[in-house]
């Protein structure tokens, strides 16, 4: 019997499922970061913007600012940072496994559909304030506030780098934006096992020490640091100091090219 | 039938006696039902051994009807930060309260010829045997609060502050029955060591009825099952200042209910009292 | 509370002094003096009280509840609640991220185990902070420290085996016979392995202000900080989690008295904004911390070991 109240499709039409989509395990090099691209400029209404690509990870950082600000009175600006995971971004990112069942992606896309912002989102969004904070000179305009909104579109398995690059991203929409800051903020993240480490790690850390950390790469400053994982001795403290530099400093590499050119 | 003998409401300290024991003392009764208060893993079934009231006499915790739990309590104990605190320990519910102010009020508006006073009660969510995770705007705690707000009002002389506010803070750490009752006092003590003044002490105490037996303070398996209110009293009179009712208590109880609880509130006094005084003495002595 | 000007350059340049000097004339390695009290609440399996001599306190109650197939990582749920802030503000969220991590990465959680696949306990770690000054992340480590040290889990009487019958945990009545968390004999009961005690893990804040790394920092010192370090300690060592956070406007809540006092700072040329550091002064820090934080469990672990019992 045909069903009137339901538009069926074609006869051959088959329901869609999420099983046959699996994130695709990439082999890494432990220098490599990955390939970056990285644009300016991609928002017309904002005061500043960028996209950034890092291998699957696509995000994008839009800087409205110095917007006036009704009320009270304060002598710097007030930063406000707000990250938004779009469900599209296909990996499950908040558990541990690397597989991702169609029931835990249905389940996630729901989760970060709804108003309330998880607390991974308010998580990086205070991590993304801590960085950028110091480099803004917020004393130029009192009585306003400067807002960034990052959006992931593609994130990846591993948290960290997927913050690393949101803080990159947002450094260069505030590089673009025009307001007067210090310094360009970048990040670099890494996955510390025993016998190496890992630069801009893809997969999510099982047990060992993933961090990211945040650099002013000029002023050769560190601006933000969130590193998990277990006991840290002294000498993988120096490891992840080094290779998220190195990273941080690639990024920044990529980032002096594009802004030089626009 | 009535098992009791209602012969004297004046407020009468020997007319009650009250069981003195600390948590997981020796005495026998007092142990067991220590014991079974704990997180107990077994089944429910062990619930049923315990009769609200036994035909000695006897309750679940081993008090008699006219017996109040172990009141304990303590002012000024937190002396840095807060202006007043008081400590009470009334049977297992225990309950600190910090008092804040006179002090410059949040707004200005309803203030200008009396002080406002604010009350929050902040209930952990260890505070009960099985885990509750507090609700924002749990309506009982809202209640308790304008409860608790409104009898301090009566006693507490406002007009002699004006364009103030006075905070009342009351965490609960653990409940076993008798938590309005015991927040009460505890807000009385603090109120006390803040220096705030008072026309008298505010007291409180809740009562039951089982099977035309009343039973003053109440615990938790008692709360449950038997009908019961809780009175709020300002000084050694028999004028009630608070009185709520929850469930439905038969009218021929209600006189006798209503005298014990009373009696109850008059004895708390007492103790409070001895209890500041106490305080009072320690700090003229330390000088 | 705001502060003025000249108390805000008056502490910048003794705290950024070689060597520093801190307003309560203490060492940059120094802590102040806690008032610590455990096992008061019969109710909970485990319970601490912390108070601090400015004024801070913290209550934790440690409570323990029978879970089915959860996954490990759900084991331990940590949740801070401040007294005045709202639970959705960002520092109780904050704080309970950063001890839950710590805690989780800690454990062992065969400690919590039951049966072989399906039952095992959750810990449910609730801190209250009935009042604070300063950044409460070190009081309710403190507090957290102390109440898992005096947790006791009832005792297993039914079988730990159920790969083919299934059957609900039966546990002793006798709470005599229930074991410590912290102990050894749970984790023999439990895994068969040795019986080996666990130390409970802590997270301190560190002020940086210029070169200098202060321990323990009080509300002015925090004011004045550049930043914040947060970092774990754990099995005699430095452990995860580490962060940066902006120890002056308290892990994100600026009160409107702070922001409105920063013109007349801004005319004296006091640069309040956070500024970033270097690798060395973290490294710094990393071995103040390596120094400083085993006499601080020591000191924990002998409160422990005192009479338990009445809070006041």
């Amino acid at each position: 019997m045909t069903d009137r109240r339901r538009v069926l499709g074609p006869a051959d039409a088959v329901p869609f499922t999420l099983d046959n989509i699996k994130p695709t395990e990439v082999e890494q090099k432990s220098l490599d970061i990955g390939s970056i691209f990285v644009k300016t400029g991609v928002v017309e209404n904002a005061n500043g913007s960028a996209y950034l690509e890092l291998d699957d990870i696509k995000i994008v950082a839009i800087v409205h600012g110095p917007r006036p600000m009704r009320g009270l009175f304060t002598t710097s600006a007030i930063l406000n940072v707000d990250t938004k995971f779009l469900p599209v971004s296909l990996c499950d990112i908040e558990s541990k496994s690397a597989v991702v069942s169609s029931t835990q992606l249905t389940q996630y896309i729901r989760s970060a559909s709804t108003t309330q912002s998880s607390s991974l989102q308010k998580n990086v969004s205070s991590y993304v304030h801590t960085s950028l904070l110091p480099s803004i000179l917020v004393e130029k305009y009192p009585k306003s506030t400067i807002d960034v909104s990052i959006s992931v579109l593609s994130s990846s398995n591993n948290t960290k780098t997927t913050v690393a690059a949101a803080v990159s991203c947002a450094g260069a929409a505030l590089a673009d934006s025009g307001l007067e800051c210090t310094d360009i903020v970048t990040a670099g993240s890494v996955l510390l096992d025993e016998n190496k480490a890992t630069v801009s790690p893809s997969r999510a850390p099982t047990s060992e020490i993933d961090g990211v950390v945040s650099y002013m790469a000029a002023s050769k400053k560190i601006v933000g640091m969130w590193i998990e994982g277990g006991n840290v001795s002294e000498k993988q403290m120096e490891e992840i100091f080094d290779k998220t530099e190195e990273m941080a400093r690639e990024i920044r590499g990529v980032m002096h090219g594009v802004l030089l050119e626009q | 039938m009535f098992v009791w003998e209602l012969s004297d409401t004046s407020a009468n300290c020997d007319s009650f006696w009250i069981r003195r024991g600390r948590l997981g003392s020796d005495t026998g009764t007092l142990d067991q039902t220590h014991r079974a208060l704990l997180p107990s893993y077994s089944s429910p079934l062990t619930q049923s051994r315990h009769e609200i009231y036994s035909p000695e006499g006897l309750r679940t915790d081993g008090r008699r009807w006219n017996e109040i739990r172990n009141f304990d309590c303590k002012i000024n104990t937190h002396p840095t930060s807060a202006d007043g605190s008081s400590y009470v320990e009334w049977g297992h519910t225990k309950v600190v309260c910090t008092v804040d102010g006179p002090r410059e009020p949040d707004n200005r508006q309803n203030t200008t010829d009396r002080a406002v006073i604010s009350v929050n009660v902040n209930v952990a969510s260890f505070s009960t045997e099985t885990r509750i995770k507090r609700q924002r705007n749990d309506k009982r705690l809202a209640e308790m609060n304008i409860l608790i707000r409104q009898l301090l009002e009566e006693a507490v002389l406002t007009k002699l502050n004006p364009r103030t506010q006075i905070a009342v803070n009351i965490t609960v750490i653990a409940q076993d029955g008798g938590l309005l009752p015991a927040c009460i006092n505890a807000a009385c003590l603090a109120m006390i060591d803040a220096g705030v003044p008072l026309t008298d002490y505010v007291s409180a105490c809740s009562s039951g009825v089982y099977s035309n037996n009343a039973l003053i303070d109440l615990n938790t398996l008692e709360e449950q099952d038997v009908p019961f209110l809780t009175i709020g009293v300002i000084g050694k009179s028999d004028k009630i200042s608070m009185l709520t009712l929850e469930t439905q208590l038969p009218m021929a109880s209600l006189e006798p209910v209503l005298a014990t609880s009373l009696s109850g509130a008059h004895a708390i006094q007492d103790i409070m009292d001895a209890a500041v005084r106490k305080h009072g003495k320690h700090r003229l002595e330390r000088k | 509370m705001p502060f003025s000007p000249a108390e805000i350059d008056y502490l910048r340049k003794s705290l950024q002094a070689t060597p520093t000097i801190r307003p309560d004339a203490r060492e940059p390695n120094q802590f102040r003096p806690v008032d610590a009290a455990q096992n008061f609440l019969p109710a909970t399996n485990g319970s601490a009280r912390i108070r601090t001599s400015d004024g801070g306190e913290c209550i934790v109650g440690v409570k323990a509840k029978v879970v089915k197939n959860s996954s490990v990582d759900e084991l331990i749920a940590v949740e801070v609640d401040i007294d005045d802030i709202r639970d959705d503000s960002p520092l109780p969220k904050l704080l309970s991220a950063v001890l839950q991590t710590l805690i989780l990465s800690s454990i062992d959680t065969n400690r919590l185990r039951l049966t072989r696949s399906n039952y095992a306990f959750k810990l449910h770690i609730d801190a209250l902070v009935l009042s604070h000054t300063s950044f409460p992340l070190n009081l309710v480590s403190l507090a957290i420290f102390l109440a898992l040290k005096c947790t006791r889990l009832p005792l297993l009487v039914s079988s730990a085996n159920d790969e083919e019958h299934e059957e609900v945990p039966v546990f002793s009545d006798d709470w005599e016979e229930s074991l410590a968390l912290c102990g050894g004999e749970i984790l023999a009961n439990n895994s068969g392995s040795e019986a080996i005690s666990w130390t409970p893990p802590l997270v301190f804040s560190l002020a940086v202000v210029g070169n200098n790394i202060l321990v323990d920092p009080t509300h002015e010192e925090e004011s004045v900080s550049d930043l914040g370090l947060i970092m774990g300690w754990c099995n005699g060592q430095v452990c995860a989690p580490l962060r940066i956070i902006d120890l002056a406007s308290a892990g994100g809540n600026v009160s409107p008295e702070q922001l409105s006092q920063q013109q007349s700072m801004l005319e004296q040329g006091i640069d309040l904004n956070m500024k970033g550091t270097s690798r060395k002064l973290i490294m710094k820090a990393y071995s103040l911390l390596t120094n400083t934080a085993p006499e601080v469990v020591a000191a924990l672990d002998a409160t422990a070991d005192e009479e338990d019992g009445a809070l006041f």
